[in-house]
């Protein structure tokens, strides 16, 4: 079982938000517990399913640890929806973006709660952490597309917002774009993102053949970008994101033998068979230097 | 934001068009040329400048040719003129079949006595500047689509960071140049070509019109190379070509083979935003904005002592509201990276302060925390930030225009540049 020490702050991220469970940052001074989200496949590319704490092998700076698995059920899954709505999704994809919240949110189960970000240059919180899907829905509804892109703002507000509650967290960001407006670096986010345990699945559209901060933010995180062809592509995607998180395992333990502060790498393998296993590669730990 | 338009030049070596070829030629200097260029005189005699009328959409789909040619005919009516003051000179000048006197040609130049007699069509160049100006900055409005540019130059159009459409080059604004690099005696000695040129390079950053501003900096450096102004807005669009917004255009498209990119990577832009922001500050070493635009490169160039030395010597003698933010948004990033997170979080709540709507202070606020391990200030920031209204009218951050911020005052500049030709001898 996941430690439940952390501190409750009472934090409301906005008047609107309702079902609110603020809490403090996982790896702060006072939280023992470090979770790693782990998806483990085969050759083909298949979620191994059915393992066990004792199939896992988990090294945090090289030092072996004891681990546990935490269930579904025992911690609620965040999603937190964060969607671009620069002026370059202006008609079609806007409507193909609002569609796929949509069918996103229809996938998701009652125990389950989600959040709303969307972002031109400016970050807005359509809707905080609720049950209430009808809510998000409707902020789905009243999103407009206009404006820079605010990419990395957008992605460490969404950090922030992860981080705020004790739940597991994914993260799905869309972008059809790089970053054109944001006061933080992406440096920044990436160093944000390493101290989060929310699992970060972008989804982008169109062709860039570089290696984008999409990238960088999924490796981080331990989760992965999909690349899509068209913004019509955006429901099945999100719905391969959620279907896919959901065969995922949340490792817990508390770190014994390591330094409590600075970056901790990480190795996770699956004992005894050829397993193709993602995870962050690593966390950080009290504050850091520039 | 203003605009989300941005124009970069792109560089087609070897295109070719029938509007260049032999024929094209040849239609230049057809019977219409004499008929083109009364049209001309008679629009810039009447067009007020800055008002869009039914006399410039014509004009405004006139060729490079066509254009260049007109100008020859002026030059050439000048040297007439300035010779035919002599008695012996040749008295009539023959043009097209038909043979001027010197008081007809006056007549057709709108001339006074005055400027006749000493061949002086200086302000027939200038007030046909000012028409070709008001043609380059509306195109839109005026229904005119770009002609073909022989010299291969196309430009992009993008919004948001994304290529958009290509489009051949506008020759109203080279051809506003060249009227004015007519003007006798020395056009850089010219107070009105300086008030020109520092008015409509402000005008195109202030409408992210960036590839038109590349060549009017380029001459006006030529024609003015110690104008601090001049010097200071050549920085400021190197520095805007480094910006993500320019830079993620060029990041996010593969170039076809032949085609060249005229944006760099952001350090070469960089490099060369220093070099005339330090030439600006030699000229005009008093003035904090120059200063903070220099600080922000140098602290982009990863000189973060250098960039904080150089903010902290500005910020006293800081008078706006906005450029005071911006220093401090900048002094706070570049204590950061030193380290000084302390001396960090009081830049940016001054920032806060002097804006307290705005995003990006609550966010290097936030991150600060976060960084110190401090979650629940984190936590806290963000809500605040989450609290104000999410419109961008609502939230006013400066950062988002900080690109176009040095030129906020473009259209009084262009009114200056424009007010003695709408009242006054040069009317």
């Amino acid at each position: 079982m996941i430690p439940r020490k952390i501190l409750v702050l009472g934090l409301l991220l906005s008047a609107a938000m309702t079902a609110v469970r603020a809490q403090d940052a996982f790896f702060s001074s006072r939280t023992e517990a470090v979770r790693v989200d782990v998806l483990a496949t085969d050759n083909n590319g298949q979620p191994i399913l059915g393992l066990g704490p004792s199939d896992f092998e988990l090294l945090d700076a090289g030092v072996p640890q004891q681990i546990d698995i935490v269930s579904f059920d025992e911690i609620p899954l965040n999603v937190i929806l964060v969607l671009d709505t620069s002026v370059s999704m202006w008609g079609e994809p806007l409507v193909d973006l609002q569609n796929a919240g949509r069918t996103l949110l229809d996938g998701l189960m009652n125990t389950d709660s989600a959040a709303l970000i969307t972002f031109s240059h400016v970050v807005a919180l359509g809707t905080g952490l609720t049950t209430e899907f009808d809510r998000v829905r409707s902020a789905l509804d009243r999103a407009e597309a206009s404006g820079d892109t605010a990419l990395f703002d957008a992605g460490y507000t969404a950090m922030m917002l992860a981080q705020s509650d004790v739940g597991r967290s994914l993260v799905i960001v869309f972008s059809d774009g790089l970053d054109t407006s944001s006061w933080l670096s992406d440096a920044s986010v990436l160093e944000t993102a390493r101290r989060s345990d929310a699992v970060v699945y972008a989804v982008s559209v169109g062709e860039n053949p570089r290696r984008t901060f999409l990238d960088d933010l999924g490796d981080a995180t331990g989760g992965t970008l999909f690349k899509i062809g068209s913004t019509r592509d955006l429901g099945a995607a999100f719905l391969r994101v959620i279907q896919e998180f959901r065969r995922r395992y949340l490792l817990s333990y508390s770190p014994s033998g390591v330094t409590k502060s600075g970056w901790h790498r990480l190795e996770v393998r699956v004992k005894g068979r050829k397993a193709i296993v993602r995870a962050r590669p690593g966390y950080l730990a009290g504050a850091t230097a520039p | 934001m203003n605009s989300f338009l941005v124009l970069l030049v792109l560089v087609l070596p070897g295109v070719s068009h029938p509007a260049f070829s032999a024929e094209g030629a040849q239609s230049a200097a057809s019977s219409e040329r004499f008929d083109r260029l009364q049209r001309w005189l008679v629009a810039v005699a009447q067009h007020e400048p800055g008002s869009l009328d039914d006399l410039l959409p014509p004009i405004g789909a006139w060729s490079k040719l066509e254009l260049v040619g007109m100008l020859d005919d002026l030059k050439r009516f000048r040297t007439f003129l300035t010779r035919a003051s002599h008695p012996v000179r040749p008295q009539t000048y023959t043009f097209e079949g038909h043979d001027f006197t010197k008081r007809e040609l006056q007549e057709l130049l709108g001339l006074n006595d005055q400027e006749a007699a000493k061949g002086d069509i200086n302000r027939v160049l200038k007030r046909g500047a000012l028409l070709h100006t008001d043609i380059a900055l509306n195109p839109v409005e005026l229904g005119i689509t770009s002609a073909p540019d022989p010299q291969g130059r196309l430009i992009m159009r993008t919004a948001d960071g994304r290529a958009g459409r290509l489009e051949f080059g506008m020759f109203h604004w080279e051809f506003a140049r060249l009227l004015l690099d007519a003007v006798l005696a020395e056009p850089g000695r010219d107070e009105m070509i300086r008030m020109w040129y520092r008015a409509t390079i402000a005008s195109l950053h202030n409408h992210r019109t960036f590839a038109e501003a590349g060549p009017q900096l380029a001459r006006a450096l030529v024609l003015f190379p110690d104008d601090a102004r001049i010097l200071f807005y050549s920085g400021a669009l190197q520095e805007t070509f480094a910006s993500a917004s320019v830079q993620s255009v060029v990041q996010s498209r593969t170039f076809t083979p032949g085609f060249t990119p005229a944006v760099s990577s952001a350090r070469v832009h960089l490099a060369q935003a220093e070099r005339f922001f330090r030439q600006a500050l030699k000229i005009d070493p008093g003035s904090s904005e120059i200063h903070v635009h220099l600080a922000n490169v140098v602290g982009r160039l990863e000189r973060h002592q250098e960039a904080a030395t150089e903010l902290r010597g500005a910020i006293p003698s800081i008078t706006d509201a906005r450029l005071e933010y911006y220093a401090q948004m900048f002094l706070g990033r570049e204590e950061e990276m030193l380290g000084r997170n302390s001396a960090a979080r009081e830049c940016f709540e001054r920032a806060a302060t002097l804006y307290p709507r705005a995003q990006s202070p609550q966010l290097a606020l936030a991150q600060l925390a976060w960084r110190d391990a401090d979650a629940s200030t984190a936590f806290r920031t963000i809500e605040r930030l989450f609290r104000i209204p999410p419109y961008q009218r609502e939230r006013e951050d400066p950062w988002w225009v900080y690109e176009a911020a040095h030129v906020r005052d473009a259209e009084e500049l262009l009114e200056a540049v424009r007010a003695p030709f709408l009242s006054g001898p040069a009317r």
